[in-house]
Protein backbone atom coordinates (compact mmCIF):
# COMPACT_ATOMS: atom_id res chain seq x y z
CA UNK A 1 0.00 0.00 0.00
CA UNK A 2 1.40 3.21 -1.26
CA UNK A 3 2.48 5.45 1.93
CA UNK A 4 -0.37 7.57 2.96
CA UNK A 5 -1.31 10.95 5.06
CA UNK A 6 0.75 11.62 8.10
CA UNK A 7 0.37 12.63 11.33
CA UNK A 8 0.00 16.27 10.52
CA UNK A 9 -2.54 15.27 7.27
CA UNK A 10 -4.95 13.85 10.10
CA UNK A 11 -4.92 16.24 12.51
CA UNK A 12 -5.87 18.97 9.53
CA UNK A 13 -8.48 16.72 8.52
CA UNK A 14 -9.59 17.10 12.54
CA UNK A 15 -8.92 20.86 12.25
CA UNK A 16 -11.80 20.83 9.84
CA UNK A 17 -9.16 21.08 6.51
CA UNK A 18 -11.42 19.65 3.63
CA UNK A 19 -8.65 18.45 0.88
CA UNK A 20 -6.64 17.51 4.04
CA UNK A 21 -10.08 15.28 5.02
CA UNK A 22 -10.66 13.71 1.56
CA UNK A 23 -6.84 12.73 1.48
CA UNK A 24 -7.35 10.83 4.85
CA UNK A 25 -10.30 9.30 3.65
CA UNK A 26 -8.44 8.14 0.07
CA UNK A 27 -5.63 6.61 2.37
CA UNK A 28 -7.70 5.21 5.20
CA UNK A 29 -11.05 3.62 2.28
CA UNK A 30 -8.99 0.40 1.13
CA UNK A 31 -8.37 -0.48 4.59
CA UNK A 32 -11.83 -0.28 5.89
CA UNK A 33 -13.15 -1.97 3.18
CA UNK A 34 -11.19 -5.01 3.37
CA UNK A 35 -11.68 -5.12 7.21
CA UNK A 36 -15.50 -4.63 6.49
CA UNK A 37 -15.28 -7.28 3.85
CA UNK A 38 -13.59 -9.96 5.78
CA UNK A 39 -15.92 -9.29 8.61
CA UNK A 40 -19.01 -9.16 6.34
CA UNK A 41 -18.12 -12.22 4.03
CA UNK A 42 -17.51 -13.91 6.98
CA UNK A 43 -21.00 -13.63 8.63
CA UNK A 44 -23.01 -13.15 5.67
CA UNK A 45 -26.06 -15.28 4.73
CA UNK A 46 -24.52 -17.10 1.95
CA UNK A 47 -27.78 -16.85 -0.21
CA UNK A 48 -28.06 -13.32 -0.67
CA UNK A 49 -27.42 -11.67 -4.03
CA UNK A 50 -23.58 -10.13 -4.64
CA UNK A 51 -25.32 -6.89 -5.46
CA UNK A 52 -26.68 -6.78 -1.62
CA UNK A 53 -23.10 -7.61 -0.47
CA UNK A 54 -21.68 -4.15 -2.63
CA UNK A 55 -24.13 -1.99 -1.10
CA UNK A 56 -23.52 -3.24 2.45
CA UNK A 57 -19.83 -2.82 2.38
CA UNK A 58 -20.30 0.81 1.12
CA UNK A 59 -23.18 1.31 4.03
CA UNK A 60 -20.67 -0.19 6.45
CA UNK A 61 -17.45 1.81 5.27
CA UNK A 62 -19.42 4.88 5.14
CA UNK A 63 -20.65 3.75 9.02
CA UNK A 64 -17.03 3.33 10.42
CA UNK A 65 -15.72 6.77 8.79
CA UNK A 66 -18.87 8.32 10.29
CA UNK A 67 -17.77 6.73 14.03
CA UNK A 68 -14.30 7.99 12.90
CA UNK A 69 -14.55 11.31 13.15
CA UNK A 70 -17.72 11.69 15.28
CA UNK A 71 -17.73 14.34 17.98
CA UNK A 72 -14.47 16.52 16.28
CA UNK A 73 -12.52 12.71 15.47
CA UNK A 74 -13.01 11.55 19.38
CA UNK A 75 -12.19 7.98 18.04
CA UNK A 76 -9.20 9.27 15.76
CA UNK A 77 -7.73 11.45 18.24
CA UNK A 78 -7.62 8.79 20.74
CA UNK A 79 -4.65 6.62 18.69
CA UNK A 80 -1.59 6.98 20.28
CA UNK A 81 1.30 6.14 18.05
CA UNK A 82 3.52 5.29 20.79
CA UNK A 83 1.68 2.38 21.28
CA UNK A 84 3.42 0.47 18.70
CA UNK A 85 -0.38 0.56 16.64
CA UNK A 86 -0.13 2.08 13.48
CA UNK A 87 -3.04 4.51 12.49
CA UNK A 88 -3.98 1.73 9.36
CA UNK A 89 -3.83 -0.51 11.87
CA UNK A 90 -5.87 1.52 14.30
CA UNK A 91 -8.26 2.47 11.61
CA UNK A 92 -8.84 -1.43 10.41
CA UNK A 93 -9.54 -2.59 14.30
CA UNK A 94 -11.75 0.32 14.65
CA UNK A 95 -13.57 -1.30 11.22
CA UNK A 96 -13.25 -4.64 12.90
CA UNK A 97 -15.04 -3.70 15.80
CA UNK A 98 -18.06 -1.89 14.33
CA UNK A 99 -18.55 -4.21 11.55
CA UNK A 100 -19.14 -6.58 14.09
CA UNK A 101 -21.14 -5.39 16.37
CA UNK A 102 -23.06 -3.81 13.63
CA UNK A 103 -24.30 -7.24 11.97
CA UNK A 104 -24.81 -8.97 15.31
CA UNK A 105 -26.98 -5.96 16.66
CA UNK A 106 -27.77 -3.77 13.69
CA UNK A 107 -26.22 -0.88 16.12
CA UNK A 108 -23.29 0.61 16.14
CA UNK A 109 -20.44 -0.28 19.09
CA UNK A 110 -20.96 2.68 21.13
CA UNK A 111 -16.86 4.29 22.02
CA UNK A 112 -15.80 3.70 25.11
CA UNK A 113 -12.18 2.16 26.13
CA UNK A 114 -13.08 -1.07 27.21
CA UNK A 115 -15.21 -0.47 30.03
CA UNK A 116 -15.80 -4.13 30.45
CA UNK A 117 -11.99 -3.46 31.66
CA UNK A 118 -12.96 -1.22 34.51
CA UNK A 119 -15.56 -1.52 37.88
CA UNK A 120 -17.45 -4.82 36.30
CA UNK A 121 -14.26 -7.03 35.39
CA UNK A 122 -13.30 -6.52 38.79
CA UNK A 123 -16.95 -7.49 40.62
CA UNK A 124 -16.98 -10.35 37.93
CA UNK A 125 -13.44 -11.99 39.04
CA UNK A 126 -14.09 -15.86 39.09
CA UNK A 127 -11.89 -16.20 41.42
CA UNK A 128 -8.97 -19.41 41.69
CA UNK A 129 -6.96 -21.02 39.03
CA UNK A 130 -8.16 -21.48 35.38
CA UNK A 131 -10.51 -23.61 34.96
CA UNK A 132 -10.29 -26.84 31.92
CA UNK A 133 -12.58 -25.26 28.93
CA UNK A 134 -15.24 -26.84 27.99
CA UNK A 135 -16.31 -24.78 24.97
CA UNK A 136 -17.36 -25.53 21.47
CA UNK A 137 -15.82 -24.12 18.28
CA UNK A 138 -18.64 -22.25 17.84
CA UNK A 139 -18.80 -21.12 21.18
CA UNK A 140 -15.20 -20.03 20.55
CA UNK A 141 -15.75 -18.73 17.67
CA UNK A 142 -18.49 -16.44 18.97
CA UNK A 143 -16.66 -15.70 21.90
CA UNK A 144 -13.82 -14.47 19.52
CA UNK A 145 -16.44 -12.00 17.63
CA UNK A 146 -17.74 -10.89 20.99
CA UNK A 147 -14.36 -9.95 21.98
CA UNK A 148 -14.04 -8.11 18.52
CA UNK A 149 -16.82 -5.90 19.45
CA UNK A 150 -15.55 -5.51 23.18
CA UNK A 151 -11.95 -4.26 23.26
CA UNK A 152 -10.75 -1.36 22.21
CA UNK A 153 -8.40 -1.84 19.41
CA UNK A 154 -5.32 -0.73 22.21
CA UNK A 155 -7.11 -3.87 23.73
CA UNK A 156 -7.14 -6.08 20.51
CA UNK A 157 -3.26 -4.93 19.50
CA UNK A 158 -2.49 -6.19 23.14
CA UNK A 159 -4.17 -9.55 22.72
CA UNK A 160 -2.51 -10.04 19.38
CA UNK A 161 0.79 -9.41 21.01
CA UNK A 162 0.26 -11.29 24.63
CA UNK A 163 -1.29 -14.18 22.77
CA UNK A 164 -1.97 -14.52 19.68
CA UNK A 165 2.47 -13.93 18.82
CA UNK A 166 2.87 -15.20 22.39
CA UNK A 167 5.44 -12.18 23.36
CA UNK A 168 6.92 -12.04 26.33
CA UNK A 169 5.34 -9.20 29.01
CA UNK A 170 8.71 -7.53 28.39
CA UNK A 171 8.70 -7.41 24.92
CA UNK A 172 5.33 -6.25 24.69
CA UNK A 173 6.54 -3.36 26.95
CA UNK A 174 8.72 -2.40 24.80
CA UNK A 175 6.46 -2.59 21.58
CA UNK A 176 3.68 -0.15 23.20
CA UNK A 177 5.89 2.00 25.45
CA UNK A 178 3.41 0.43 28.19
CA UNK A 179 4.60 -0.26 32.00
CA UNK A 180 5.33 -4.11 33.24
CA UNK A 181 2.50 -3.44 35.54
CA UNK A 182 -0.18 -2.38 32.80
CA UNK A 183 1.17 -5.10 30.82
CA UNK A 184 0.23 -7.61 33.30
CA UNK A 185 -2.80 -5.87 34.49
CA UNK A 186 -3.98 -6.30 30.45
CA UNK A 187 -2.87 -10.01 30.39
CA UNK A 188 -4.83 -10.35 33.59
CA UNK A 189 -8.15 -8.33 32.48
CA UNK A 190 -8.00 -10.30 28.61
CA UNK A 191 -8.24 -13.49 30.42
CA UNK A 192 -11.22 -12.17 32.75
CA UNK A 193 -12.69 -10.74 30.11
CA UNK A 194 -12.47 -13.75 27.90
CA UNK A 195 -14.42 -15.80 30.70
CA UNK A 196 -17.13 -13.48 31.18
CA UNK A 197 -18.16 -13.59 27.32
CA UNK A 198 -18.02 -16.94 27.23
CA UNK A 199 -20.38 -16.99 30.11
CA UNK A 200 -22.84 -14.84 27.94
CA UNK A 201 -22.41 -16.45 24.93
CA UNK A 202 -23.24 -19.96 26.69
CA UNK A 203 -26.19 -18.64 28.21
CA UNK A 204 -27.67 -17.10 24.73
CA UNK A 205 -27.17 -20.34 22.48
CA UNK A 206 -29.24 -23.42 22.49
CA UNK A 207 -27.51 -26.62 24.44
CA UNK A 208 -25.05 -28.53 21.89
CA UNK A 209 -22.98 -31.28 22.12
CA UNK A 210 -19.85 -30.26 24.28
CA UNK A 211 -16.74 -31.55 23.44
CA UNK A 212 -13.98 -31.18 26.20
CA UNK A 213 -11.19 -29.86 24.31
CA UNK A 214 -7.52 -30.39 26.61
CA UNK A 215 -4.65 -28.77 25.88
CA UNK A 216 -2.11 -30.46 24.14
CA UNK A 217 1.21 -32.14 25.00
CA UNK B 1 1.13 -21.02 26.06
CA UNK B 2 -0.80 -19.12 28.15
CA UNK B 3 -1.30 -21.82 30.79
CA UNK B 4 -5.18 -21.14 30.39
CA UNK B 5 -7.26 -23.60 28.84
CA UNK B 6 -10.01 -21.30 27.56
CA UNK B 7 -7.53 -19.08 26.26
CA UNK B 8 -4.98 -21.24 24.84
CA UNK B 9 -8.27 -23.01 23.04
CA UNK B 10 -9.19 -19.79 22.03
CA UNK B 11 -5.81 -18.43 20.31
CA UNK B 12 -6.11 -21.72 18.47
CA UNK B 13 -9.39 -21.29 17.16
CA UNK B 14 -8.83 -18.24 16.43
CA UNK B 15 -5.51 -18.92 14.31
CA UNK B 16 -7.12 -21.72 12.51
CA UNK B 17 -9.93 -19.57 11.55
CA UNK B 18 -7.47 -17.11 10.19
CA UNK B 19 -5.50 -19.45 8.85
CA UNK B 20 -8.54 -20.96 6.44
CA UNK B 21 -9.46 -17.34 6.03
CA UNK B 22 -6.19 -16.43 4.28
CA UNK B 23 -6.33 -19.04 2.19
CA UNK B 24 -9.88 -18.43 1.18
CA UNK B 25 -9.13 -14.63 1.11
CA UNK B 26 -5.22 -14.14 0.09
CA UNK B 27 -3.30 -10.93 -0.29
CA UNK B 28 -4.71 -10.12 -3.28
CA UNK B 29 -8.48 -9.24 -2.46
CA UNK B 30 -6.26 -6.85 -0.36
CA UNK B 31 -4.92 -5.48 -3.27
CA UNK B 32 -8.14 -5.62 -5.14
CA UNK B 33 -9.37 -3.12 -2.75
CA UNK B 34 -6.40 -0.84 -2.73
CA UNK B 35 -6.21 -0.72 -6.63
CA UNK B 36 -2.59 -2.55 -6.21
CA UNK B 37 -3.84 -6.01 -7.90
CA UNK B 38 -1.98 -6.98 -11.24
CA UNK B 39 -3.66 -6.92 -14.36
CA UNK B 40 -3.40 -11.12 -13.97
CA UNK B 41 -3.88 -10.92 -10.69
CA UNK B 42 -7.55 -9.30 -11.34
CA UNK B 43 -8.11 -11.51 -14.29
CA UNK B 44 -7.71 -14.60 -11.65
CA UNK B 45 -10.17 -13.12 -9.07
CA UNK B 46 -12.80 -12.26 -12.22
CA UNK B 47 -11.89 -16.10 -12.86
CA UNK B 48 -12.69 -17.54 -9.56
CA UNK B 49 -15.61 -15.08 -8.98
CA UNK B 50 -17.43 -16.85 -12.55
CA UNK B 51 -16.85 -19.92 -10.51
CA UNK B 52 -18.15 -19.85 -7.67
CA UNK B 53 -20.93 -17.82 -5.78
CA UNK B 54 -18.62 -17.19 -2.49
CA UNK B 55 -16.01 -16.41 -4.99
CA UNK B 56 -18.47 -13.66 -6.69
CA UNK B 57 -19.34 -11.73 -3.50
CA UNK B 58 -15.78 -11.81 -2.16
CA UNK B 59 -15.20 -9.69 -6.05
CA UNK B 60 -18.08 -7.59 -5.27
CA UNK B 61 -16.73 -6.63 -1.49
CA UNK B 62 -13.34 -5.81 -2.65
CA UNK B 63 -13.77 -3.95 -5.54
CA UNK B 64 -12.79 -0.55 -5.44
CA UNK B 65 -14.54 2.01 -3.75
CA UNK B 66 -14.29 4.63 -6.55
CA UNK B 67 -14.02 8.39 -6.00
CA UNK B 68 -17.51 9.22 -6.23
CA UNK B 69 -17.90 7.33 -3.30
CA UNK B 70 -15.08 8.63 -1.18
CA UNK B 71 -16.49 11.87 -1.82
CA UNK B 72 -20.00 11.10 -0.77
CA UNK B 73 -17.98 9.81 2.69
CA UNK B 74 -16.33 13.23 3.15
CA UNK B 75 -19.88 15.30 2.83
CA UNK B 76 -21.27 12.21 4.89
CA UNK B 77 -18.57 13.37 7.41
CA UNK B 78 -18.75 16.96 6.91
CA UNK B 79 -22.81 16.46 7.43
CA UNK B 80 -22.82 15.23 10.91
CA UNK B 81 -20.05 17.46 11.79
CA UNK B 82 -22.51 20.30 10.99
CA UNK B 83 -25.00 18.18 12.72
CA UNK B 84 -22.77 18.13 15.77
CA UNK B 85 -22.25 21.61 15.76
CA UNK B 86 -25.48 22.72 15.44
CA UNK B 87 -27.27 24.97 18.22
CA UNK B 88 -29.87 23.22 20.45
CA UNK B 89 -33.48 23.22 19.57
CA UNK B 90 -35.11 25.91 21.55
CA UNK B 91 -38.24 24.23 23.35
CA UNK B 92 -41.62 23.85 22.09
CA UNK B 93 -43.87 26.12 23.60
CA UNK B 94 -46.77 23.91 23.35
CA UNK B 95 -45.68 22.28 26.17
CA UNK B 96 -46.34 24.86 28.34
CA UNK B 97 -49.56 25.80 27.94
CA UNK B 98 -51.53 23.06 29.76
CA UNK B 99 -50.28 24.29 32.98
CA UNK B 100 -50.91 28.08 31.71
CA UNK B 101 -54.68 28.12 30.01
CA UNK B 102 -54.47 32.31 28.78
CA UNK B 103 -50.13 31.79 27.90
CA UNK B 104 -51.86 28.90 25.73
CA UNK B 105 -53.66 31.40 24.14
CA UNK B 106 -50.82 33.82 23.55
CA UNK B 107 -48.77 30.99 22.25
CA UNK B 108 -51.50 30.19 20.04
CA UNK B 109 -51.59 33.59 18.32
CA UNK B 110 -47.55 33.53 17.56
CA UNK B 111 -46.17 35.38 20.56
CA UNK B 112 -44.03 32.92 21.30
CA UNK B 113 -42.32 33.12 18.25
CA UNK B 114 -41.49 36.87 18.70
CA UNK B 115 -40.52 36.01 22.75
CA UNK B 116 -38.15 33.17 21.63
CA UNK B 117 -36.87 34.81 18.74
CA UNK B 118 -36.32 37.88 21.05
CA UNK B 119 -34.41 35.74 23.53
CA UNK B 120 -32.21 33.81 21.01
CA UNK B 121 -30.98 37.07 19.98
CA UNK B 122 -30.59 38.06 23.52
CA UNK B 123 -28.14 34.92 23.89
CA UNK B 124 -26.47 35.03 20.61
CA UNK B 125 -25.26 38.82 21.70
CA UNK B 126 -24.08 37.54 25.28
CA UNK B 127 -23.61 34.25 24.36
CA UNK B 128 -19.72 34.69 22.76
CA UNK B 129 -20.00 31.32 19.70
CA UNK B 130 -17.78 28.21 19.98
CA UNK B 131 -14.37 28.43 19.54
CA UNK B 132 -13.52 26.88 16.05
CA UNK B 133 -10.75 23.88 15.85
CA UNK B 134 -7.29 25.34 15.93
CA UNK B 135 -4.24 23.14 14.67
CA UNK B 136 -0.50 23.45 14.93
CA UNK B 137 0.70 24.60 11.92
CA UNK B 138 4.80 24.92 12.93
CA UNK B 139 6.78 24.06 15.69
CA UNK B 140 10.27 25.00 15.74
CA UNK B 141 13.17 25.28 18.09
CA UNK B 142 15.20 22.14 19.32
CA UNK B 143 16.70 20.14 16.56
CA UNK B 144 14.04 21.08 13.34
CA UNK B 145 11.36 23.05 12.47
CA UNK B 146 8.63 20.94 11.36
CA UNK B 147 5.94 22.47 9.43
CA UNK B 148 2.55 20.95 9.08
CA UNK B 149 3.65 19.62 5.00
CA UNK B 150 6.75 17.77 6.43
CA UNK B 151 5.83 14.16 6.60
CA UNK B 152 5.90 11.33 9.07
CA UNK B 153 8.14 12.94 11.38
CA UNK B 154 7.51 14.39 14.89
CA UNK B 155 9.84 17.17 16.24
CA UNK B 156 12.61 16.50 18.11
CA UNK B 157 13.64 18.14 20.98
CA UNK B 158 16.57 17.61 24.13
CA UNK B 159 15.17 18.74 27.67
CA UNK B 160 15.52 22.64 28.44
CA UNK B 161 15.42 23.33 24.67
CA UNK B 162 13.35 26.50 23.69
CA UNK B 163 10.50 25.60 21.28
CA UNK B 164 8.32 27.93 19.45
CA UNK B 165 4.39 26.75 18.22
CA UNK B 166 1.69 28.95 15.80
CA UNK B 167 -1.56 27.69 16.51
CA UNK B 168 -3.99 28.59 13.57
CA UNK B 169 -7.87 28.65 13.91
CA UNK B 170 -9.63 27.22 11.38
CA UNK B 171 -11.99 30.13 10.86
CA UNK B 172 -11.27 33.79 11.89
CA UNK B 173 -12.41 34.22 15.66
CA UNK B 174 -14.49 36.79 16.97
CA UNK B 175 -12.53 38.50 19.89
CA UNK B 176 -9.54 36.79 18.51
CA UNK B 177 -7.06 39.25 20.25
CA UNK B 178 -8.21 38.21 23.59
CA UNK B 179 -8.42 34.30 24.06
CA UNK B 180 -6.24 32.49 26.41
CA UNK B 181 -3.84 29.81 25.61
CA UNK B 182 -1.67 27.44 27.37
CA UNK B 183 1.04 24.61 26.26
CA UNK B 184 1.43 21.47 28.11
CA UNK B 185 3.11 18.25 27.33
CA UNK B 186 1.20 14.93 28.44
CA UNK B 187 2.12 11.48 28.00
CA UNK B 188 1.01 8.05 30.18
CA UNK B 189 -0.70 9.86 32.80
CA UNK B 190 1.64 12.09 33.02
CA UNK B 191 0.71 16.45 32.30
CA UNK B 192 2.73 19.19 32.93
CA UNK B 193 2.17 22.96 32.32
CA UNK B 194 4.82 24.39 29.82
CA UNK B 195 5.57 27.85 30.74
CA UNK B 196 5.23 30.20 26.98
CA UNK B 197 3.85 33.30 26.00
CA UNK B 198 2.33 34.11 23.11
CA UNK B 199 2.16 36.75 20.39
CA UNK B 200 -1.69 37.04 18.79
CA UNK B 201 -2.85 38.53 15.73
CA UNK B 202 -6.58 39.48 15.51
CA UNK B 203 -7.21 36.50 13.75
CA UNK B 204 -6.61 34.08 16.43
CA UNK B 205 -3.50 32.93 15.38
CA UNK B 206 -1.53 32.05 18.49
CA UNK B 207 2.38 32.22 17.99
CA UNK B 208 3.97 30.74 21.54
CA UNK B 209 6.90 30.68 22.98
CA UNK B 210 8.48 28.78 25.36
CA UNK B 211 10.46 25.85 26.93
CA UNK B 212 10.98 22.13 27.07
CA UNK B 213 11.28 21.45 31.02
CA UNK B 214 14.83 20.35 31.87
CA UNK B 215 13.51 17.32 33.87
CA UNK B 216 11.52 15.92 31.08
CA UNK B 217 12.22 12.28 30.06
CA UNK B 218 13.29 10.59 26.76
CA UNK B 219 10.13 9.93 24.44
CA UNK B 220 7.15 10.56 22.30
CA UNK B 221 5.21 13.17 24.41
CA UNK B 222 1.73 15.64 23.42
CA UNK B 223 2.24 19.00 22.95
CA UNK B 224 -0.65 20.30 23.70
CA UNK B 225 -2.05 23.78 22.87
CA UNK B 226 -5.12 24.66 24.55
CA UNK B 227 -6.82 27.94 23.58
CA UNK B 228 -9.52 29.59 25.79
CA UNK B 229 -11.84 32.23 26.13
CA UNK B 230 -11.30 34.30 29.27
CA UNK B 231 -11.55 32.73 32.22
CA UNK B 232 -12.95 29.57 30.66
CA UNK B 233 -9.35 27.81 30.81
CA UNK B 234 -10.02 24.29 33.24
CA UNK B 235 -7.95 24.24 36.32
CA UNK B 236 -5.14 21.38 34.96
CA UNK B 237 -6.50 18.36 36.45
CA UNK B 238 -9.36 18.74 34.72
CA UNK B 239 -8.02 19.32 31.77
CA UNK B 240 -5.98 16.73 31.69
CA UNK B 241 -8.81 14.30 32.74
CA UNK B 242 -10.90 15.90 29.55
CA UNK B 243 -7.69 15.27 27.30
CA UNK B 244 -7.26 11.71 28.47
CA UNK B 245 -10.94 10.50 27.72
CA UNK B 246 -10.61 12.31 24.11
CA UNK B 247 -12.78 15.05 24.67
CA UNK B 248 -10.66 17.93 22.92
CA UNK B 249 -13.30 21.01 23.28
CA UNK B 250 -16.04 22.28 25.46
CA UNK B 251 -18.02 25.53 24.13
CA UNK B 252 -15.25 28.01 25.70
CA UNK B 253 -11.99 26.14 25.21
CA UNK B 254 -10.54 23.81 22.24
CA UNK B 255 -7.31 21.83 22.20
CA UNK B 256 -4.81 20.31 19.69
CA UNK B 257 -1.87 18.34 19.90
CA UNK B 258 1.64 17.53 17.76
CA UNK B 259 3.68 14.61 18.64
CA UNK B 260 7.35 15.84 19.78
CA UNK B 261 9.94 13.55 20.20
CA UNK B 262 11.98 14.13 23.33
CA UNK B 263 15.76 12.71 23.30
CA UNK B 264 18.15 12.85 26.38
CA UNK B 265 21.30 14.99 25.21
Amino acid sequence: MTRGPTGDNLERALAGDEAALAAVVDHLTPIVQCRVARGLLRRRDRSAPGREVRQEVEDLVQEVFLVLFADRGKVLRSWQRERGLSLENFVGLVAERQTASILRSGKRCPWQEDPTLLEEMDQASTGGGPEESTATREQLRLLWTRMTEQLSPLGRHLFDLLFLQELSPDEVRQATGLSADAVYAWRSRLRRLARRLLGEVSEAAPTRRRTTMRRGP
Amino acid sequence: MSEDPLLDDLVRVTREENAAERSRLDERWDRLAAGTATAEEVAELRALAERSAEAAAAFEAFRPLEADFRQRVVRAIREQDARTEAAPAVPAPARWSWRFPRLGVWLASGGAAAAVTAVAIRLAVLAPSPLPRYAIAEVSGGTATMRSERSGESPVFEPGDPFEAEAQPATAVAGGEHLDIECFLARDGEFRRLESSAEVDPRGTRRLSGRIDPDVAPGLWRLWVVVARPGKLPAAADLAASLEAGSTHDRGWVATFREIEIRAP
